[in-house]
């Protein structure tokens, strides 16, 4: 997979996906290009559990089937867009974080979370959270406070650089950094590591 | 005391930076000579690179609902879903690519709804719905009439309802596991039982579903597994915790759910 850095990150779970379904994607994308729906239906099987993964863990898994959802109607909006210049999966998870993020600043949930998340995190570390927390790192990420976590889930689960997030999230390198800094210690101190 | 703290803090906040290689050379080789006097930035570090190692194995997530419909819906077109209803094809295909509506965000599907609102034992309700509606499908495709029970008078809904089907005692101890769930009894043990059934009608069946849908609910299965598993693992730690055992039966929950979706589909072939 080419990540958005231009690096390759032929690793996990994605990669593998994508590799057992690379052979039929060009095809299809062509095919729903001119409006076949089924051929559409294909792409977003082969690629909805790693946009729903991201809308899940930038927007929250509360949002997360609404957001998955508009992603692939604008896709299939935006196909005639597409050149064929990158992977396709590229392409599409550009817009999906392109999406989400303008989505997220439209709805102006940062800064509304910003301190409700607040109360969940500190009730949580009340607790014995190191065991509760451990349950699920998901969990943990959800919690974290809106800016920090989209940040997180850009870096450290989609490999965009600094500078690219701040251009998308309309903020600057040095608060993508210290948000950064944030969400893992956060993270590192709820699950006790 | 204070400019030690002071200059403490300073190197913490770029701990980050260092794990990405992202200071410059006098600040980095600062930061290590600091790392090699004060164990508490050096376990520190450790943490956050076990929090970036573990973010890097992170893999994607399936939805619980299927997606599809909503989507088909917006962008116009009413193919359904591939894992079996016939799509409709009466529209022609430049017809069909209308763009989709502008306005307010899309919502979920009025079942995915549904499904957020349900309890335990509607959850469990459902499912044995699903449970059912599988049954007949194995039933006919095994084409035996010879198995009649006697025993399941006692469960309403099922013996009236697939009379000569057989094998019903499948449903059975699904129906039980409604009414204790009712009760607000053991519950995860409730969902175990139910999925343990699910996951032989839908992986047994005598008309096995296709490969790569197998493959797909199999993929979806191990992350919610993994999930039941690190429950699990924490509830041995502390048993009597009413958060952690409430998280292990959602997490049940969700997978029979899960589950009983897909013996629908497979029953809907």
């Amino acid at each position: 997979m080419i990540e958005p850095n231009g690096k390759s990150r032929e690793h996990g779970p994605h990669a593998r996906a994508e590799g057992q379904l690379s052979a039929g994607v060009g095809a299809d994308v062509r095919a729903a290009a001119f409006g076949d729906a089924e051929a559409f239906e294909r792409i977003y099987r082969a690629h909805v559990s790693r946009v729903h993964g991201l809308a899940c863990r930038m927007a929250g898994s509360e949002r997360a089937d609404e957001l998955t959802q508009d992603v692939f109607v604008r896709a299939w909006e935006k196909l005639g867009t597409f050149r064929g210049e990158s992977a396709f999966s590229s392409w599409l998870y550009r817009l999906a974080v392109n999406l989400l993020c303008s989505r997220l600043r439209a709805l102006k949930l940062q800064r509304e979370r910003e301190t409700a998340n607040e109360i969940p995190l500190a009730a949580a570390r009340a607790r014995h959270d190191s065991i509760e927390i451990r349950l699920d790192f998901e969990v943990a990420l959800e919690r974290l406070p809106d800016g920090a976590r989209e940040v997180f889930v850009l870096h450290d689960i989609e490999g965009y650089k600094h500078r690219e997030i701040a251009q998308r999230m309309d903020i600057t390198s040095g608060t993508s950094k210290s948000q950064l800094h944030r969400a893992r210690m956060i993270l590192r101190r709820h699950l006790d590591w | 005391m204070t400019d030690r703290r002071q200059r403490k803090d300073r190197f913490r906040d770029r701990l980050s930076e260092y794990l990405d290689g992202n200071l410059g050379v006098e600040e980095e080789v600062l930061l290590e000579q600091h790392l090699e006097r004060c164990d508490d930035c050096a376990r520190t570090l450790v943490g956050l690179e076990a929090v970036v190692e573990r973010a890097a194995r992170l893999g994607p997530r399936e939805p619980v609902e299927d997606l599809w419909p909503g989507i088909a819906a917006r962008i116009g077109t009413r193919t359904a879903s591939l894992a079996g209803v016939t799509p409709d094809t009466s529209d022609p295909p430049a017809r069909r690519r209308r763009p989709a509506r502008h306005g307010p965000p899309a919502r979920r599907s009025p079942s995915a709804r549904r499904i957020a609102r349900f309890t335990p034992q509607l959850a469990a309700g459902i499912a044995l719905v699903w449970l059912s509606a599988a049954l007949v499908w194995t039933a006919v495709a095994r084409d035996d009439t010879a198995v009649a029970r006697d025993d399941v008078e006692g469960s309403p809904g099922t013996a009236g309802a697939s009379p000569g089907l057989g094998a019903p005692s499948l449903l059975l101890p699904a129906a039980q596991d409604a009414s204790t769930l009712e009760g607000g009894g053991s519950s995860a043990e409730e969902y175990a039982r139910l999925i343990a059934e699910l996951e032989r009608v839908l992986f047994d069946s005598e008309r096995p579903l296709p490969p790569e849908t197998v493959a797909r609910v199999r993929r979806a299965l191990v992350t919610i597994d993994r999930a039941i598993e690190d429950a699990r693992a924490a509830l041995l730690e502390l048993p009597d915790d009413p958060y952690i055992r409430q998280h292990m039966e959602n997490t049940m929950r969700r997978k029979s759910e899960f589950l009983a979706h897909a013996v629908q589909l497979a029953a809907a072939r």
